[in-house]
C-alpha cells in the first residue's frame, strides 16, 4: 500500500527523523495496552506540528491509506491499532503545552501532552486537571480525548468530556477546524461534544482546550471491609440516597484484593467486600458527610472502617487499587479486563450473576469497580497453556457485558469500543441508532481512512444504505425498550 | 401539489387522529402523541419535501431564523405537546427519562417528589419544553457547580427526517459507547432530528440553599469579590453580577452569590462573604434575584410592545424605528466585567438603554432598547470586540426589528463547511426547521 513515492513524501513531510519504517521498530506500534490483537502498520510518523499533521493526512486522503492517531499506547480497547499497510500518526513529539491561564481556569495542550503532566503544569496555583484514568502518569490528552477517558474522580468531576472546551481539529480530508472554543458555547453545532469519545474515527486532534478545577479543601478518604457486596452496594445507595456526592467510590472483591496485597501490600483488610470512599470539599463538609458515610458503614454491618488520616496513607490506599489490575498477575497466568456499566442499583444482582456465570464456566472472576457510578470492571481469569481456556475465558467475558446491557447498561463505561467490542455495539444499539453514528461518520469520513474497522460492529461503506428496521431481540420481546 | 393537500392531511389524520391536524395557512399544525407518530409525520414530510417546523411552547422562536419555507409549499408545525410524561424517574439511580413535550417545571415537581431535579435553571420554566430547552441549549446560573445541558443528558430518542428512530447513550451516566448523538442533538435547534425522550442524570434537591447579594457603585469591587470566589476552595452553586438598571431607580450594581451545602459550610461560607465584601452593601436575597436574566426578555419585550403601540398611533414616518433586542454574549470569565461597562457606557452614548447579568460562567444575557439603527450599529461594535477577545454574541430576538444585515450569530466558523455536511448525512432533503441555523442551516 505504501510504495516507494509514498514513503519518501512522508519523510519531507516529518523529517528524516520523523519516520520509521524498520520492521523492529514498527512492531513497538502493533497494538495498544489490549495486545490480543496486532496489527504492525506500513509506517510511523512522529510529526512536531499541526501542519506536518494537516500534510500527512492529506496525504493520506489523496492515496485512501488508512491511518491512526496514537499517544501513549495505553488503550484498553485495541483504538490505537493500526490497519494493515496503514500508517500510525504518533504524538510522542507534540507533547507542549502552550498556554496556562489560571485566572480564566484554561489549558491548552498538545495532543501528546501526559494528562498529568497538565495537573503538574497548574499544581502550584492550586489547581488540577480532574480526569484520572489509571494510567495518568503515561497515558496522553489526545488518547484521552478519542476514548472519552474517566477515572475514579469522575463520579463527582465528570468525565473528559466534561472538561475539553475547544478542540483544534485536522480532518480526514486534511481540512483544519476548530470545535467549540476558550469560552462556552460557541455558535453552531456541539461538535466537540461529539468528538470526544469518538475514538479517531473523525479526525485526528491537534489542540485542546481542557478546564482546570481548584484542588479542594479537604480531602479525607474511607476504607470498609464488608462480609458481602449486597451490604456494600446497600452502603453506596445509603449514601446516595443522603444526598451525598462523593469524589470517588471504588469496590473490590476478595480475589482482587488478594492480589492486590500480594502485589503492592496496601494493607487492606481481607474480606468478601471493600469499599473506598473518598470525599472532598470545604473541611466543615467533608467532616460532617464523612460522619454519616461512618455510620452508614456500621448501618450495614462493616466489620472494619478506616479513615486514612495522612497523604501518605490516603496514597497507600489508591496505590493498591490503581495497581488492582497489574496484579493480578500475581493470582493468574493471564486475565482479561472488562468495562461494563450497569444502573447502581443492579450492583448486587448483577454481581451474583458474573459470579454463577464464572463458576459455570470454571473460571474465575475478579471484581474492581467504580460502585459510585456502576462501573464494573471483571477480570475473567485463566491460562493460556490450558488448551480451549482462552476461547472460554473471551465468550465469558463477552457474556458479561450482554448481561450489563441486559440489566440497563452499557458495553463500556471508559475503555472505549474499539476493535474489541465491535460486535458487542451491535447487542447494545439497534441498527437505526448505528446507521445513524455512522451517516454522521461519513459526513466527517467519506473516505473511510480515519481509524477505520473500530467502534461499528462491521464495516460499512459510506454509500451503502442500512437494512430495515429490525427490533432489538430485547424490544421485541419487551424485556426492555431503551438501551 | 395543490389537489394532493386533502390526500396528505388524512394521511396525517390516520398517524395522529383527525383532532389533532389542523390545516393552517400554508399548511398544518400536527401533534403526534409519540416517536412513533413523529417517525409517520417526518416520512412523509421527507417523501414529499415539506418543510417540518419543529415546536414545544415557542418561548424561545426569536433565538432562531425564521423558517425559510420552501417557495409554495405546504410545511407543517410539529407540536411536541402531547408527548408530556417523565417516562422514568429512577430514583435510586439518580435517572429519569423525561417525553419532549414535557413542561420542565412539571417534571421538575415530579421528580421533587423523591427529592431530586435535573441541576438546570432555564428561562420560562413553567411554560417551556423539554425538547426546546435542549434544541436552544438553554442554561441559567446553575451552570458553574451542575453544568450545562451536555454534562446533565445521559442518552436520547431522536427521529430522523427519514423517519428512522434512534437512541443514543443509555440509562447510566457513564457510558463511552458509541458517538454522544445527544450532545449533537443538543443546541442544534432542531435541525439534525426530533428530539422525543431525554434522560437526564439527576441530582438531589439541595435542604439548605442561601443566596446574598453585594451592591456596590462600582463594578470593579464586585468583579474583584467574583473572581476571588471563583479562585477560592468554596463551593457555590452560582454566581452572577447584575449591572444596574438605570431606569429603575436602583442604582448599584450587584454580585448575586447562591450557597448550598450543609448547613454549617453554608454559614461558613456566608460569614466568609461578609468579612471579603468588607465595606461593600451585603443582604440576604431570595430565590427572584436568579431571574434576572428572564427580567432581561421580559423588559425588552415590554419595551418593544410598547413601541409598536406608540409607532402605530403616530403617522408612520413622523418617528424613527424602536427596537428592543436581546443578546447572549460568551466570554472568559475574565472579561464579563470590563463587557458590561463597556456595555453601559456604549449604551449611553448612543442614547440606548441597556440591561445585562454575567454569569460567572462567562454567559451573558443582555439587552439594548431605544433606536433600532443605533442599536444595529452598536451590536454590530460589541460583537467585533467580542470575537476579538474570543467570545461571541448571538442575537436572541426577531431580527427584522434590529436591522436587516445583522447575522444572528456573527462569527466566521471554519467548522461551517463540516456543519453543512453533516446536515446533510442526517436530513438530506433540509425538512427539519430549514433555515433557522448558523449559516443558514
Amino acid at each position: 500500500m505504501l510504495n516507494q513515492a509514498i514513503l519518501e513524501d512522508l519523510g519531507r513531510m516529518v523529517g528524516s527523523d520523523g519516520i520509521i519504517l524498520e520492521r523492529e521498530q514498527l512492531q513497538t506500534y502493533e497494538c495498544d495496552a489490549l495486545t490480543a490483537f496486532r496489527v504492525v502498520p506500513g509506517a510511523v510518523v512522529l510529526p512536531r506540528t499541526t501542519a506536518q499533521v494537516q500534510e500527512v493526512v492529506r496525504l493520506c486522503a489523496r492515496h485512501g491509506i488508512p491511518f491512526v492517531a496514537r499517544g501513549a499506547g495505553t488503550g484498553l480497547s485495541g483504538g490505537a491499532l493500526p490497519a494493515a499497510g496503514g500508517i500510525v500518526i504518533s504524538f510522542a513529539r507534540m507533547t507542549r503545552i502552550l498556554e496556562v491561564d489560571i485566572a480564566n481556569q484554561r489549558v491548552a495542550v498538545e495532543p501528546g501532552v501526559i494528562n498529568a503532566h497538565v495537573t503538574n503544569a497548574v499544581a502550584d496555583h492550586g489547581y488540577f486537571y480532574a480526569p484520572d484514568p489509571s494510567s495518568q502518569p503515561v497515558c496522553t490528552i489526545g488518547g484521552n480525548v478519542a476514548e472519552n477517558a474517566g477515572g475514579a474522580h469522575c463520579l463527582k468531576y465528570g468525565f473528559t468530556t466534561t472538561h475539553v472546551l475547544g478542540l483544534e481539529v485536522v480532518l480526514p480530508d486534511g481540512e483544519l477546524v476548530h470545535l467549540g472554543g476558550a469560552a462556552l458555547d460557541a455558535p453552531g453545532y456541539d461538535l466537540t461534544g461529539l468528538f470526544v469519545g469518538s475514538e479517531g474515527t473523525l479526525g485526528v486532534a491537534t489542540k485542546a482546550i481542557l478546564r482546570i478545577v481548584k484542588r479542594p479543601e479537604a480531602v479525607q478518604t474511607l476504607l470498609a471491609a464488608f462480609h458481602s457486596s449486597t451490604a456494600a452496594a446497600d452502603t453506596v445507595s445509603g449514601m446516595i440516597s443522603a444526598g451525598m456526592l462523593p469524589s470517588a467510590i471504588e469496590m473490590m472483591d476478595r480475589l482482587s484484593i488478594q492480589a492486590t496485597e500480594a502485589a503492592v501490600h496496601a494493607g487492606y483488610p481481607l474480606c468478601e467486600a471493600l469499599l473506598l470512599v473518598e470525599l472532598d470539599g470545604p473541611v466543615s463538609e467533608v467532616e460532617s458527610q464523612m460522619r454519616m458515610v461512618r455510620d452508614l458503614c456500621a448501618l450495614h454491618g462493616s466489620s472494619e472502617v478506616r479513615v486514612a488520616q495522612t497523604a501518605d496513607e490516603r496514597a497507600l490506599i489508591w496505590k493498591g487499587r490503581k495497581a488492582a489490575f497489574a496484579a493480578m498477575g500475581r493470582i493468574a497466568k493471564n486475565y482479561i479486563l472488562q468495562d461494563g456499566v450497569i444502573p447502581r442499583t443492579a450492583l448486587a444482582r448483577v454481581l451474583r450473576q458474573i459470579e454463577e456465570m464464572g463458576a459455570a464456566a470454571g473460571l474465575r472472576i475478579a471484581n474492581v469497580f467504580h460502585a459510585g457510578d456502576g462501573n464494573l470492571h471483571p477480570m475473567v481469569l485463566y491460562d493460556d497453556r490450558i488448551p480451549g481456556q482462552e476461547e472460554i475465558a473471551l465468550d465469558l467475558s463477552y457474556r458479561i457485558l450482554r448481561a450489563c446491557v441486559d440489566a440497563g447498561g452499557s458495553i463500556t463505561g471508559e475503555h472505549g469500543v474499539g476493535k474489541e467490542k465491535q460486535q458487542e455495539m451491535g447487542y447494545m444499539f439497534s441498527e437505526p441508532d448505528l446507521a445513524t453514528m455512522q451517516r454522521v461518520r461519513c459526513a466527517f469520513d467519506p473516505k473511510g481512512i480515519s481509524n477505520p474497522d473500530k467502534l461499528f460492529p462491521r464495516p460499512r461503506l459510506c454509500a451503502e444504505k442500512a437494512g430495515p428496521y429490525q427490533p432489538h431481540p430485547l424490544e421485541a420481546s419487551g424485556v426492555a425498550e431503551f438501551f | 401539489m395543490a389537489t394532493d393537500l386533502p390526500k396528505l392531511e388524512a394521511e396525517f389524520a390516520a398517524i395522529a387522529g383527525a383532532e389533532n391536524v389542523v390545516a393552517s395557512e400554508g399548511g398544518w399544525l400536527v401533534s403526534p402523541a409519540s416517536t412513533e407518530e413523529v417517525a409517520g409525520v417526518l416520512r412523509i414530510a421527507n417523501a414529499r419535501g415539506l418543510p417540518v417546523k419543529v415546536i414545544g411552547a415557542a418561548t424561545k422562536q426569536d433565538w432562531f431564523n425564521p423558517l425559510d419555507f420552501h417557495a409554495g409549499r405546504p410545511g407543517i408545525v410539529l407540536r411536541t405537546g402531547r408527548m408530556h410524561s417523565v417516562r422514568e424517574h429512577a430514583a435510586q439511580d439518580l435517572t429519569a427519562i423525561v417525553d419532549a413535550g414535557c413542561a420542565w417545571g412539571e417534571m421538575q415537581r415530579q421528580l421533587a417528589q423523591q427529592g431530586q431535579r435535573v441541576a438546570l435553571d432555564p428561562l420560562w420554566p413553567e411554560r417551556a419544553t423539554i425538547g426546546g430547552i435542549v434544541a436552544a441549549n438553554d442554561s441559567g446560573a446553575l451552570r458553574l457547580r451542575y453544568g450545562s445541558l451536555r454534562d446533565l443528558i445521559i442518552g436520547m430518542t431522536i427521529v430522523l427526517a427519514d423517519g428512522s428512530i434512534a437512541r443514543s447513550g443509555g440509562k447510566v451516566v457513564k457510558n463511552v459507547a458509541g458517538y454522544d448523538m445527544h450532545k449533537l442533538m443538543t443546541g442544534a435547534a432542531g435541525t439534525l432530528g426530533v428530539i422525543t425522550q431525554v434522560n437526564f442524570r439527576l441530582h438531589p434537591v439541595e435542604q439548605v440553599v442561601r443566596t446574598l447579594t453585594v451592591r456596590s457603585l462600582d463594578l470593579a469591587p464586585l468583579e474583584r469579590l467574583m473572581h476571588e470566589i471563583s479562585d477560592s476552595q468554596m463551593v457555590v452553586n452560582a454566581m452572577q453580577l447584575r449591572l444596574r438598571a438605570e431606569a429603575d431607580g436602583k442604582e448599584m450594581h450587584a454580585l448575586d452569590v447562591m450557597f448550598a451545602a450543609g448547613a454549617e459550610c453554608v454559614e461558613e461560607q456566608a460569614k466568609w462573604l461578609r468579612l471579603s465584601a468588607m465595606r461593600l452593601h451585603v443582604e440576604e436575597a431570595g430565590r427572584g434575584v436568579w431571574l434576572a436574566r428572564q427580567s432581561v426578555f421580559e423588559s425588552a419585550s415590554r419595551r418593544e410592545a410598547a413601541s409598536r403601540i406608540a409607532a402605530a398611533s403616530q403617522a408612520e414616518a413622523a418617528s424613527p424605528m424602536e427596537a428592543a433586542s436581546v443578546f447572549k454574549v460568551s466570554l472568559l470569565p475574565q472579561d464579563i466585567a470590563r463587557f458590561l461597562a463597556h456595555l453601559q457606557a456604549a449604551a449611553s452614548g448612543a442614547g440606548l438603554r441597556c440591561a445585562g447579568v454575567a454569569q460567572a460562567t462567562g454567559l451573558i444575557t443582555a439587552s439594548l432598547m431605544g433606536d433600532a439603527s443605533a442599536s444595529a450599529a452598536l451590536l454590530r461594535s460589541l460583537r467585533a470586540e467580542v470575537e476579538s477577545r474570543s467570545g461571541s454574541l448571538a442575537l436572541q430576538s426577531a431580527l427584522p426589528q434590529i436591522g436587516p444585515g445583522l447575522d444572528r450569530w456573527g462569527a466566521s466558523i471554519d467548522a461551517l463547511p463540516l456543519m453543512r455536511r453533516v446536515k446533510q448525512a442526517l436530513d438530506p432533503n433540509c425538512i427539519l426547521n430549514p433555515g433557522r441555523f448558523v449559516g443558514g442551516i
